[in-house]
C-alpha cells in the first residue's frame, strides 16, 4: 500500500474514533470527506479501497470495544434482526462504517481532482 | 466512465453519497418493520453497542437537585440501599436511581394507563390506546394528582420521586437512551406526580377490572334463572375463605342488611332480568386469567423462629424487565427493604425493622355495566338513574400514531360513566362503565404504603391499612412482637345480593354508598394462629353484607393444609410451599374420572395415558407428562360438559361454570342433563363424556409427542417472562417451571409468582427474596435477567437491613455518593 494510502487509512480510523465518539454519526461522513479531499490521491479509486477498510475498521474497534465485557446486547440485537450472532452483527456493522468512510472518501477525493486537475507524481511525492 | 471526466464521477459519487446519507439517516422498512435510522443504530458510540454498558450507573454523581449527600450501596445483585438525612432527599434518590434502571418501563407503564402508547409504538396499540381513553385513564390521573397536593406528605414524596426521575433524563443525550428508544428512534418524556398516578391506574386496571356481568347476563338470557342459579352458585362449599370462619364483623348498616334479606326473598330475580344480551362489543377484551397472589402468616408457637413468619409471593403478568424494582431505603429512622413499581416511591411489599406486609388481590367486583335506554333517535338523551332523562357529554380523545394520522375518538359519557363498547350493528346500543377506581379516586392509596413502611405495630398497620380507598387488596401483616393480622384493605360497595352481577338497567333495585372501613373483614392474631390469603373468598356467610368477586378455590385449601399439616413451618417449609406444584383440582377431579372411565373403550394409547395418571402424584411437575394428560383431559371434559355454551352471534359471550362446580356434579349427579351431549341422539352421562373427552385427550397428547419425543409439562405450560415490547430476544420463554393456575407456584404462560418473599420476624429482620427478571432494565446488562434461572429453581436470595455504621465496611457491596 502507498505511503499516502496507509495514512489515509490511518487517519481514517484515529479521526473516525474520535468523530463518531465525540461526535454523531454523520461527523464520520464529514471526516472522510475531507480526509478523502486533503490526501490527493492519484488514485481514488484506490482511495475507495482503502477508505472502505479504514471505516469498516474504526466501526469494527468501536462495536469490539463495547462488546468486551459481560454484557449480550449484540447478540439480542442480532436476533431482532435475524442475523443469527454477535459477529454477523459486527460484519454488517463494518460494512455500514466502511461505506461510510469509503463513499464520502472518494467524494472528496474527485471534488479535489474536479477543483485541481489529477495530482502529478511528483507533487505526490512532495507531499507525502 | 472515462478518465477524463472526473466531474461525472463526481456527479454519481455525490448522488450515492446523498443516498446513503439519507439511508442512514432514516432507516429502512424490513419485513413491515421500520428500522431505526442506521447511521445513529451503528455508530458504536451513539448507537446499540453503547447500550452493552454494564457499569452505567455509577457515571455522575453529581445531583444539583439533592439538598445533602446521600450515601448508595448497590450489593451484587444490583440491589440499591439508599442512605439519605430526609425523606426529600429519599425518594429524590430512588427516583434517580429507578430511572436509570428502568426508564423505558416507567413511559410504557404510564402510557399504557393515558391510552398514549401507540405514539411510540404505532398502530399495533390503537384498541388498547381506544380502550384506556375510553375509560378516562388519563383524567383518573390527573384527579388522583389534585387530590395528592392537597396531602402534603403523599405529595412531597411523589414530587422529589418525579424531580430524581428528571434529574436523570435531564442528564441523557439520544446516544444514552435505553435500547428501546433507540429502535424505535424516540425520546423520553419528563415524570410528574401525574405519571406516578398513572402508574397506579394501569395498577388497578390490572387488579381490579375483572368482572364478567356480559357473559353472565348473556348465559342467564341463554339458559334462564333457575338454571343459571343451579350452575352458578355463589359459594363453593369446600373453600376456606381468608378471614377464619366465625370471626366477629362488626355491622353498623341494618338498613342494608335488611334490605339484602328482602333481596333474597326474591327481589334479587329483577336484578338483570330486562337486560338484553349483547352480541358483538367493539374493542371487547376478556379479562386476562389467572392473576393472583398468595401470602400468609404464621403466628410464632408454629414457627421455628418462635417468631412469626410471613410470605407473599403476587402472580401477575410476567415481564422484562420485572414490574418490580428491589431497594433498600434509609432516611430519618426509616430503614425498609422490598420492592416497588417503578414509577412509585416508597416500597409497596417488604420488611422493616419491626414489621412485614404483603398483599393479594382480593378479587371483588367493583365494575359494572351499564344498558343505556336512549329517549330520542339521535342517541343525544338517555334515562338516568332516577328515571329523568338527560343529555350525553361528549369527550374527543385525539391518540396520536407513530407514522399514521391522528385518530379522533368521540367518546359519549353519561352519569353512568363513559360509554366504553357499544355494539356495530346496533347503534342504539350501549354499555357505560361504573368502575369504583373512576369514581371514587383516592390519593390515599400512596399514604397507605408509606405508613407501611414506618409501621412498628398492629396499630400502624390498621391506621395505614384504613387509608387505603381503592379496590380492595388483603393486606398481611406480622411483626417482631409477634402478631399477625390481615385485612380486606380498601373500599367495599354497599350492595344488595346478586347486584352489579348482570349489566344494569335503569329502574332496577340499587344501593348506593360504600361501607364504613370499620366494617371491612380483618382478623388479628386469630385462634388458628395463622392467616392465608390466595385470592379466594374472603369470609364465610356470617359476614353480614353481600359482596360478590372472582375468586380461586383451590390455593385456599392447599396453603391451609400445609400450613395445619406442618407442627412448626421454618423458612425453608415456606419456601417449599411457595414452589409448591401440588393441585387440589387435580386430586379432586382426577380420582373420580379414574372410577368412571371405560377403560374397555379405550385405545392402546389411551391405556397407556391412563396409566400415567394413575401413577401421578398431583403435581404439575415440569418434567412430567402426566399433567398435561390431566390438562388435556379436562379441557376435553370441559368441552364435552358444557357444550351447550357455545358462544354465537345469537349468545353473544358467555360464561361457563366454574371447575369446582363441574366436579362437584360429577361426583353428585353423574346422570346430570349437563352431561348430555347435544348434537348425538343418544343421552349420555357423566361416565359417557369422561371417557370420550380421553379419547379425544390422548390423541392431543400423541400429537405432541410425536412431534418432540420428550414432550413435557413445561413445554405445555410455555412459561416465559415477556419484554414491555414482545421482542423474543429482549424476553425469555419455555421456562422449566412447575405449577399452573390453581397451584400455589401459580404459574400459567407468562403469569405468575412476580416477587416471592418469605420474612422471618425473629430478633434480626431477614427475609428470603427473588423475582422473575433482574434490577437493571437494560437488555444489555448482566443483571436484565440474572434472577430468572434462581426464581424457575427455588433459589432465593438472603437480604437484611444493613445499618450505614455496618454496610460502608462491608467489601461485597459498591459504594456512591451523590452529591448536590
Amino acid at each position: 500500500m502507498p505511503r499516502k494510502l496507509f495514512f489515509a487509512f490511518l487517519l481514517t480510523v484515529v479521526l473516525g474514533l474520535l468523530s463518531i465518539g465525540f461526535g454523531t454519526w454523520w461527523w464520520f461522513l464529514v471526516v472522510a470527506a475531507v480526509i478523502g479531499f486533503t490526501i490527493r490521491a492519484r488514485h481514488p479509486s484506490l482511495l475507495f479501497w482503502t477508505m472502505l477498510l479504514a471505516g469498516a475498521a474504526t466501526y469494527a474497534i468501536g462495536g469490539l470495544w463495547f462488546s468486551i465485557g459481560d454484557g449480550d446486547l449484540p447478540s439480542r440485537i442480532a436476533q431482532i434482526f435475524g442475523l443469527g450472532s454477535a459477529a454477523v452483527l459486527l460484519l454488517v456493522t463494518s460494512i455500514v462504517g466502511g461505506l461510510s468512510a469509503a463513499l464520502f472518501g472518494a467524494l472528496g477525493a474527485y471534488l479535489r481532482v474536479v477543483i485541481q486537475g489529477k495530482p502529478k507524481k511528483l507533487s505526490v511525492e512532495t507531499i507525502a | 466512465m472515462s478518465n477524463n471526466r472526473p466531474w461525472l464521477k463526481l456527479i454519481v459519487l455525490a448522488v450515492l453519497c446523498t443516498g446513503w446519507f439519507f439511508l442512514m439517516d432514516r432507516g429502512i422498512t424490513v419485513g413491515g418493520s421500520d428500522t431505526p435510522p442506521l447511521g445513529s443504530f451503528f455508530n458504536p458510540f451513539e448507537g446499540f453497542y453503547r447500550n452493552n454498558s454494564s457499569d452505567y450507573w455509577n457515571k455522575n454523581l453529581d445531583l444539583p437537585g439533592l439538598r445533602a449527600p446521600v450515601d448508595v450501596y448497590y450489593d451484587e445483585r444490583l440491589v440499591p440501599h439508599i442512605y439519605a438525612t430526609s425523606d426529600r432527599d429519599l425518594y429524590y434518590t430512588q427516583g434517580y436511581i429507578q430511572a436509570q434502571h428502568r426508564l423505558f418501563q416507567f413511559d410504557i407503564v404510564s402510557r399504557a394507563a393515558e391510552g398514549t402508547l401507540s405514539e411510540l409504538l404505532g398502530e399495533l396499540t390503537v384498541d388498547i390506546d381506544r380502550e384506556r381513553r375510553r375509560i378516562g385513564g388519563g383524567e383518573l390521573a390527573a384527579k388522583i394528582d389534585t387530590l395528592w397536593q392537597s396531602n402534603p406528605s403523599a405529595f412531597q414524596a411523589v414530587l422529589s420521586y418525579a424531580d430524581g426521575v428528571n434529574a436523570y433524563i435531564d442528564q441523557l443525550s439520544p446516544k444514552d437512551y435505553p435500547i428501546e428508544y433507540k429502535l424505535l428512534n424516540a425520546a423520553p418524556s419528563k415524570w410528574s406526580p401525574r405519571r406516578t398516578a398513572l402508574v397506579a391506574v394501569n395498577m388497578a386496571y390490572t387488579l381490579n377490572y375483572a368482572n364478567s356481568d356480559i357473559q353472565s347476563t348473556n348465559t342467564r338470557n341463554l339458559l334462564g334463572e333457575r338454571s343459571f342459579e343451579f350452575l352458578f352458585p355463589d359459594r363453593d362449599p369446600n373453600e376456606v375463605p381468608v378471614i377464619p370462619p366465625n370471626s366477629p364483623f362488626q355491622s353498623r348498616d341494618t338498613a342494608l342488611i335488611n334490605a339484602s334479606e328482602k333481596a333474597k326473598l326474591g327481589l334479587s330475580e329483577l336484578l338483570g332480568s330486562r337486560s338484553s344480551s349483547p352480541k358483538g362489543l367493539e374493542g371487547y377484551k376478556e379479562t386476562p386469567e389467572g392473576i393472583g397472589s398468595n401470602n400468609w402468616a404464621i403466628a410464632g408457637p408454629f414457627t421455628s423462629t418462635g417468631k412469626p413468619l410471613l410470605a407473599n409471593d403476587p402472580h401477575l403478568g410476567l415481564t422484562l424487565p420485572s414490574i418490580w424494582f428491589e431497594s433498600e431505603l434509609h432516611a430519618g429512622g426509616l430503614a425498609v427493604h422490598g420492592v416497588s413499581l417503578p414509577g412509585v416511591p416508597g416500597i409497596t411489599i417488604g420488611f422493616n425493622e419491626a414489621s412485614a406486609w404483603g398483599v393479594t388481590n382480593v378479587g371483588f367486583d367493583v365494575l359494572d355495566w351499564h344498558e343505556i335506554e336512549y329517549t330520542n333517535p339521535s342517541n343525544t338523551r338517555y334515562r338516568t338513574a332516577n328515571g329523568r332523562t338527560a343529555e350525553v357529554d361528549y369527550r374527543i380523545e385525539k391518540i396520536k400514531v407513530r407514522g399514521m394520522e391522528t385518530i379522533s375518538d368521540t367518546v359519549v359519557v353519561t352519569e353512568f360513566g363513559p360509554i366504553v363498547y357499544t355494539d356495530p350493528e346496533d347503534y342504539r346500543y350501549g354499555l357505560a362503565m361504573d368502575w369504583l377506581t373512576l369514581k371514587r379516586p383516592s390519593a390515599e392509596i400512596l399514604e397507605t404504603f408509606l405508613e407501611l413502611n414506618k409501621s412498628k405495630d398492629i396499630r400502624d398497620f390498621l391506621g395505614a391499612s384504613y387509608k387505603m380507598a381503592w379496590p380492595a387488596q388483603n393486606i398481611i401483616y406480622a411483626n417482631k412482637k409477634g402478631s399477625i393480622a390481615l385485612r380486606v384493605s380498601g373500599t367495599i360497595p354497599r350492595n344488595l345480593p346478586d347486584e352489579g352481577k348482570f349489566i344494569k338497567k335503569v329502574g332496577e333495585p340499587e344501593v348506593i354508598g360504600y361501607l364504613d372501613p370499620t366494617e371491612n373483614p380483618f382478623a388479628v392474631n386469630p385462634r388458628q394462629s395463622f392467616l392465608a390469603s390466595t385470592n379466594q373468598i374472603s369470609t364465610d356467610d356470617t359476614y353480614p353484607y353481600d359482596y360478590r368477586g372472582t375468586f380461586e378455590h383451590y390455593r385456599s385449601r392447599r396453603i391451609n393444609a400445609l400450613i395445619r399439616g406442618q407442627r412448626k413451618s421454618s423458612i425453608e417449609t415456606m419456601k417449599q410451599f411457595q414452589m409448591d406444584s401440588y393441585s387440589v383440582f387435580a386430586a379432586d377431579l382426577l380420582p373420580i374420572l379414574l372410577k368412571d372411565v371405560k377403560r374397555d373403550d379405550l385405545s392402546l394409547t389411551a391405556r397407556g395415558q391412563l396409566d400415567l395418571l394413575q401413577e401421578w402424584n398431583f403435581r404439575f411437575e415440569h418434567d412430567a407428562l402426566a399433567p398435561v394428560v390431566f390438562e388435556e383431559w379436562a379441557k376435553a371434559l370441559r368441552a364435552l360438559a358444557w357444550d351447550e355454551f357455545e358462544m354465537t352471534r345469537q349468545t353473544g359471550r358467555l360464561e361457563t361454570p366454574e371447575d369446582w362446580r363441574l366436579v362437584q356434579l360429577l361426583k353428585n349427579d353423574p346422570l346430570s342433563p349437563w352431561f348430555d351431549i347435544k348434537k348425538t341422539d343418544k343421552r349420555e352421562s357423566a361416565s359417557d363424556i369422561i371417557t370420550a373427552a380421553l379419547i379425544t385427550a390422548s390423541e392431543e397428547v400423541q400429537d405432541l409427542v410425536n412431534e418432540k419425543e420428550d414432550y413435557a409439562w413445561a413445554d405445555y405450560n410455555n412459561a416465559g417472562v415477556q419484554h414491555y415490547m414482545r421482542l423474543p430476544a429482549f424476553s425469555r420463554s419455555n421456562l422449566p417451571v412447575s405449577g399452573r393456575k390453581g397451584t400455589l407456584n401459580a404459574q400459567n404462560g407468562n403469569i405468575g409468582p412476580s416477587w416471592r418473599m418469605v420474612v422471618d420476624l425473629s430478633n434480626k429482620v431477614g427475609a428470603e427474596v427473588v423475582y422473575p427478571g433482574g434490577q437493571s432494565g437494560h437488555p444489555g446488562n448482566p443483571h436484565y435477567d440474572d434472577m430468572v434461572s434462581d426464581w424457575v429453581e427455588g433459589r432465593y436470595h438472603h437480604v437484611e437491613l444493613q445499618a450505614s455504621e455496618t454496610i460502608k465496611d462491608n467489601k461485597q457491596f459498591t459504594h456512591l455518593t451523590f452529591t448536590p
